[in-house]
């Protein structure tokens, strides 16, 4: 087979503008230079690349041609970032976005995994962490009381020292910082984001287990535990605590939860290791090291009529866990000891979906319906059932993921490639590619204005809102215009009430419909699921409490929560949103007035004891207490 | 008859046995040392005393009481008035020690004690004080002086004890404990890579997590804006944004530590972000954990000096950037360091003129944060001062004494590379291959107040050439003698010597900082800052500190005698609390104005020679701050920068009185 005459794919007007400030590759002067079907060629061929160390002559032409089939009818799109940078030679070759790095209770390893973020964020990705195993702030460090830097003072650190540096990055990388709650600083990092506004680089995440839930429900008290010897530093009402967590989640969104036990009962390569962490792209749990090659199925392009297409579907599955193992081989990794964790290690990938929710319009049924949820179940057990089938095909052939013998596989005598397949991944920016609604979300909005980040503003602040009318509500409209106009400004009387029924978007739907869905794709799904969910503004902090007890009992491995109105920085905004305040610039001088003051007034003293510095040899010292910076 | 007295509670509370015999000696020293009686009549006296006491049980201090009146009524008047005066400061020294908490057994004033007890001594975890002063020295020179000969370890301890040579802080607080890193300084390479420059912030964190400084040189980063991937719109963001993260990772390393973080940064002349370098500092609070300084070469120095163009370069390219008139980025940087301090300057020439592995090793691009060490990479020394003010005798510097002191500090430094374990093993690599030490010197000024010779005089600056010869030529000889003993640096083969020797570099003035304090000596090179002040410490609220020579000359000179109502000592005392110096005080003789002179009292240009008449005959740089008053014009600072270049200084830097003390570390 040779190289197909390139089919261009048919994208949407919004789908164009993104994919030539995102994916297609330019020159020095910022010309695009690849059409959107050359641009997914591009990335075909190179995922198709590795089959030569298994296959015969010719194969690398005849899955390239696969996968740009299914590519350029935009039923499987993979990671942006993979896009990107897939056989672009001006590109990183890094085609992971998200990362876990371990943190240790060590200044030599808290750094050197700070170094290695900074090479993650210089290739444009984000960093998950998990800073439970820092002795807590103020314990002893080599016997001297009082001086050690908590996990929080870390996490400050790690923003300021990731926010300073933008080499060669377009833009800020995403990070997330876990602590659990049974760490003595546990309080302070719960507040940490709202004590300090300059932490904007991090998001931040409670891992709970099942026994602090119980502990909850049974109103008991709580252990904080010094992870350094293990001693009970403090106990605490685990109620306390628990109100806390959400109180703050009400408040800003942070922290979310990391369900502890749930994700380590999914874990299928338990005597690897324990997953600790999620990384900062949708919370997806990973081992320190590892990240996740992506890709997701557009549902919405498997339906025949009002059903869906499962063989066509199943021929996408098994595609797709192709590339993205074949992705595996390609990828760049940007320290050595994650490509041994991926590579050489565990192969995780993460076959997605998106389009859920217009597959639940077009078919009939609305999202917050038991209808819904069986549908879920049934789309997420038939994926991952061929996922797996596929993986372990490709094993037969490719051998075992090489910590293989460390899983649960061998017990079931089944071979893997893969030590898991399926997730839920963020589908932001490529579902707009494909037009598709994002992952398992509800549609946002029927008619929605969506900032995007553009590079060629330095400042990194959104530049162009695109409106948007959700294209298939637009296409049931069909000739009553005048109803996109109505709800366009919140009047559904153009509707009748099957229609408002079935077109539900995010805000109307209840809060335990979202953790439903979100169980129900977490029940096959062996990675984790990054979902959303959704509060109306006038939600209580009793919502939120309900909501995290009703996602631990149904078994999602987190949960994140977002009130409308609780986060300025929200991507996705409804058009009512009004544009946020900032501080005029006489307010900026006074606060900075103010702080230079301070700092006036302290700078002349010793650190120590308070009395005068004298300076003397380059160096100043205090004559009192005899503290000198330099011996 | 009534009862003889049995028992005495002493202070602590404690009954002990009353013993005749006892008391007979107590008071039998004291007649011996007044020569008004012997053992005999001490005897007689005790019984007289013991006589006198009323009931079984009484406390010393009643004791004491009668033993006095004993003393005057039987006509020993002398022995009865220091008997007086010896409890007087028994009482005064039991009151400091027990404020302090640590037993005086050197006979350190006060000040030293506490200085002591606050860096040096040893503690348990309670923060209780567990050795005594001699016990420290003991301990260090029993470390050090490890596989030497017994006289080795003792002749550490009496040059250590006697307060005439001083190993760094770090190595007193470390030496024999599980934290034996005993070096000050260190430099790390930072090379333009995420990776490289990462592992440079995580080393960082290691050196500093151990009490050591540290110094970069960024000058290989590429500059803000340059390309860093092929790919479009992704740009570098330069030194200073680095600087930044290092920064960021000190204040977090050293929220465990005791102290600020040391860095120094520099950045070479002709790097194209030299401007946003020299303005790093000039916001309150920015890279507050870095002194920066500006690596200058010879050819900067004669553009500016011909007002000709500069060219700024890009390293990875060595294309040409920006190009500038010399003069502008001067005066740019001089109006920097006349308002904030920062940057200083960095003469890389006369550095590397001087670097004996130069052909080998490449040359020195980085210094200590105090400035005075320049080091490769991966290089770190470790300090120790003699103490000038303890080595002059009947007026005269004591040679012999110096000598000895000399050969035993550059031994003793020596011993403490192999008894350091540093936190990098590339570092311990470099350190034991180059073998560096730095003995510098402390008490200089306390030298010329005694020998009375003026800071600011030319017999001053000869001087300072004449003793830095004299300790150089002293310590390359005991490094010759060493290597003979002990074999030469590996490096050796590799250097410019001739004949082998046992350490790249030895002598050095670094900041002597709070050992100066504990040797009660003025600080390096640098003149006494204040000859009078009153401390604003709680406990000794009010009382004033007042230089010792400086009361020694008030105590001897007529003209400070007065008379009883007039007490013109008290007023000179006031009045230099008041100002610091003697320079505008009535009544003190020019002569003794002259000898007195205080930071503020000696011009620039003297500071400036001061450094460079030591610089000449010291391998290794000279720290030392020249200080300007309030009312100095940036023209003057560009006069000191220039005449610190061309008197052969390896680097300046500047103080501005007023401006905040965090300007600069």
């Amino acid at each position: 087979m040779t190289k197909p005459k390139i089919a261009e794919p048919k994208l949407s007007k919004n789908a164009q503008d993104v994919a030539r400030k995102r994916y297609l590759r330019t020159d020095m002067e910022g010309k695009t230079i690849e059409t959107p079907g050359e641009m997914l060629w591009r990335v075909a061929y190179h995922m198709a690349k590795p089959e030569v160390t298994w296959g015969s002559n010719g194969i690398v032409m005849e899955i390239a041609n696969q996968f740009y089939e299914r590519m350029s009818t935009l039923k499987l799109v993979c990671a942006g970032k993979a896009m990107f940078e897939a056989g672009n030679p001006g590109g990183t070759g890094q085609l992971s976005s998200c990362f876990v790095l371990p943190i240790e209770d060590s200044i030599q390893t808290i750094f050197k995994t700070l170094g290695d973020a900074a090479v993650v964020h210089k290739n444009n990705g984000g960093t998950g962490f998990n800073f439970s195993k820092i002795r807590p702030h103020g314990d002893k460090v080599k016997n001297v009381p009082g001086a050690a830097s908590g996990p929080v003072d870390f996490l400050r650190a790690y923003s300021a020292a990731l926010s300073q540096i933008l080499q060669g990055a377009k833009r800020q990388g995403a990070n997330i910082g876990i602590l659990n709650a049974n760490h003595p600083d546990i309080e302070e990092f719960i507040d940490l984001k709202d004590t300090d506004g300059t932490i904007k680089n991090f998001n931040v995440s409670v891992g709970v287990t099942d026994e602090f839930m119980r502990s909850v429900e049974e109103d008991k008290y709580w252990n904080l535990v010094n992870p350094r010897n293990h001693e009970v530093v403090r106990k605490i009402k685990a109620r306390t605590l628990f109100n806390k967590i959400a109180e703050q989640a009400w408040k800003s969104g942070d922290p979310g939860l990391m369900f502890l036990d749930n994700t380590e009962r999914g874990n299928t390569v338990p005597n690897y290791g324990k997953l600790e962490a999620t990384n900062p792209c949708g919370e997806i749990a990973l081992f320190p090291y590892e990240s996740c090659n992506l890709a997701s199925i557009d549902l919405a392009r498997h339906l025949k009529g009002k059903k869906i297409d499962w063989e066509d579907l199943k021929k996408t599955v098994r595609i797709g866990v192709r590339f993205l193992d074949n992705m595996i081989e390609v990828n760049a990794y940007p320290v050595p000891e994650i490509e041994s964790t991926v590579k050489n290690g565990n192969r995780r990938i993460g076959l997605g979906v998106m389009g859920f929710a217009h597959v639940l319009y077009r078919i009939g049924i609305p999202y917050n319906s038991n209808e819904a949820v069986m549908l879920a179940k049934e789309l997420s057990k038939f994926i991952y059932e061929n996922a797996a089938e596929m993986s372990a095909e490709l094993a037969e052939l490719r051998g075992n993921f090489n910590n293989w013998d460390l899983s649960i596989y061998p017990a079931k005598g089944q071979p893997m490639r893969n030590c898991a397949v399926t997730m839920i991944a963020p589908t932001g920016t490529i579902s707009i590619l494909a037009d598709t609604s994002s992952g398992i979300e509800p549609v946002f909005s029927l008619v929605t204005k969506r900032r995007t980040f553009y590079e060629d503003d330095k400042s990194n602040h959104s530049t162009k809102e695109l409106l948007m009318v959700d294209p298939v509500f637009e296409e049931y409209i069909g000739k009553r215009k005048n109803v996109l106009e109505q709800v366009a400004n919140g009047d559904y009387s153009g509707l009748t009430l099957e229609e408002r029924k079935l077109f539900v978007t995010t805000h109307q739907i209840e809060p335990e419909w979202h953790v439903k869905i979100q169980a129900a794709w977490q029940k096959y799904f062996d990675n984790s699921i990054s979902k959303t969910v959704n509060f109306g503004h006038e939600a209580t902090v009793e919502d939120v409490k309900k909501t995290y007890m009703m996602a631990w009992k149904m078994g999602c491995k987190g949960v994140t929560i977002c009130r409308d109105g609780s986060k300025d920085d929200q991507v996705l905004s409804s058009s009512k949103n009004s544009e946020t305040e900032t501080p005029s610039a006489s307010e900026q001088a006074l606060a900075r007035y103010a702080k230079d003051e301070l700092l006036n007034a302290v700078s002349n003293s010793c650190p120590e004891c308070g009395g005068k510095l004298h300076k003397q040899d380059g160096c100043s010292k205090c004559i009192d207490c005899g503290y000198s910076v330099c011996g | 008859m009534q009862k003889q007295i049995v028992t005495i509670i002493k202070r602590d509370g404690m009954e002990v046995e009353f013993l005749l015999e006892k008391l007979a000696v107590a008071i039998g020293k004291a007649g011996m040392k007044t020569g008004e009686f012997e053992a005999k009549e001490a005897k007689r006296l005790a019984g007289i005393a013991a006589a006198l006491i009323e009931g079984v049980v009484a406390q010393v201090e009643k004791i004491q009481d009668i033993v006095e009146q004993v003393l005057m009524a039987a006509g020993h008047y002398k022995t009865a008035k220091a008997y007086i005066l010896y409890r007087q400061a028994r009482s005064d020294e039991r009151r400091v020690e027990r404020i302090i908490g640590v037993k005086d057994d050197l006979d350190l004033s006060p000040n030293q004690l506490k200085v002591m007890r606050n860096r040096y001594l040893l503690k348990d975890q309670d923060g209780k004080v567990i050795e005594t002063p001699s016990g420290l020295f003991h301990r260090v020179a029993r470390v050090l002086a490890k596989g030497e000969k017994k006289q080795v370890e003792n002749d550490f301890y009496e040059v250590m004890s006697r307060l005439e040579f001083l190993p760094a802080g770090r190595t007193l607080n470390n030496a024999g404990t599980p934290q034996s890193q005993l070096a000050n300084c260190f430099v790390l390479p930072v090379e333009d890579s995420m990776e490289g420059i990462f592992d440079s912030v995580k080393w960082m964190a290691m050196v500093q997590q151990t009490g050591g400084g540290t110094g970069f040189n960024f000058s290989k980063l590429r500059p803000r804006g340059d390309v860093v991937t092929k790919s479009t719109g992704g740009f570098a963001t330069g030194p200073v944004s680095f600087m930044k993260v290092f920064d960021i990772a000190t204040r977090q390393v050293m929220q465990g530590g005791k102290k600020r973080g040391a860095n120094m940064g520099i950045l070479n002349v002709d790097h194209p972000d030299i401007l946003d370098f020299i303005s790093a500092k000039s916001d309150k609070g920015e890279i507050e954990n870095f002194n920066i300084s500006v690596g200058v070469t010879d050819d900067f120095m004669k553009a500016v000096e011909q007002d000709k163009e500069w060219h700024l370069r890009n390293q990875r390219t060595g294309e040409i950037v920006q190009t500038m008139q010399a003069r502008t980025l001067m005066s740019q940087l001089v109006s920097m360091a006349w308002r904030t301090g920062d940057p200083g300057l960095i003469f890389l020439d006369p550095i590397n003129r001087n670097n004996p592995i130069l052909e080998k090793y490449g040359r020195i691009d980085a210094t200590n944060p105090c400035g005075e060490q320049q080091l490769h990479p991966f290089d770190a020394c470790n300090l120790g001062s003699i103490n000038l003010a303890k080595l002059v005798v009947s007026g005269k510097v004591d040679w012999e004494r110096l000598k000895f002191v000399v050969r035993t500090g550059v031994r003793m430094l020596d011993d403490v590379i192999d008894a350091c374990k540093y936190p990098l093993p590339q570092i311990t690599e470099t350190v034991r291959a180059n073998r560096r030490i730095g003995l510098g010197v402390m008490g200089w000024a306390d030298m010329l107040y005694q020998l009375r010779i003026p800071y600011d005089s030319e017999e001053g600056t000869k001087l300072a050439q004449k003793v830095a010869k004299f300790i150089q030529v002293e310590s390359w000889q005991t490094s010759r003698e060493l290597a003979k003993e002990k074999g030469a640096f590996p490096r050796m083969k590799d250097s410019s010597f001739k004949t082998p020797v046992r350490n790249v570099a030895i002598t050095t003035i670094a900041p002597t900082g709070s050992i100066s304090m504990l040797a009660d000596a003025s600080s390096g090179i640098e003149p006494v800052f204040a000859l009078a002040y009153t401390k604003n410490v709680v406990e000794d609220a009010g009382l004033s500190y007042i230089n010792k020579f400086f009361a020694q000359e008030l105590d001897q000179s007529l003209w400070a005698d007065g008379d009883q109502e007039h007490k013109v000592r008290d007023r000179i005392v006031r009045e230099v609390a008041s100002l610091g110096s003697v320079a505008s005080v009535a009544g003190v003789p020019e002569e003794v104005k002259s000898v007195y002179r205080t930071a503020h009292d000696i011009a620039p240009e003297w500071h400036v020679k001061m450094q460079a008449a030591w610089q000449k005959h010291t391998d290794n740089a000279v720290s030392k701050t020249i200080n300007f008053p309030h009312s100095a014009t940036i023209d003057d600072v560009e006069n000191a920068y220039m005449m610190a270049w061309k008197t052969g200084c390896k680097g300046i830097t500047i103080y501005r009185d007023g401006q905040p003390i965090d300007a600069r570390l």
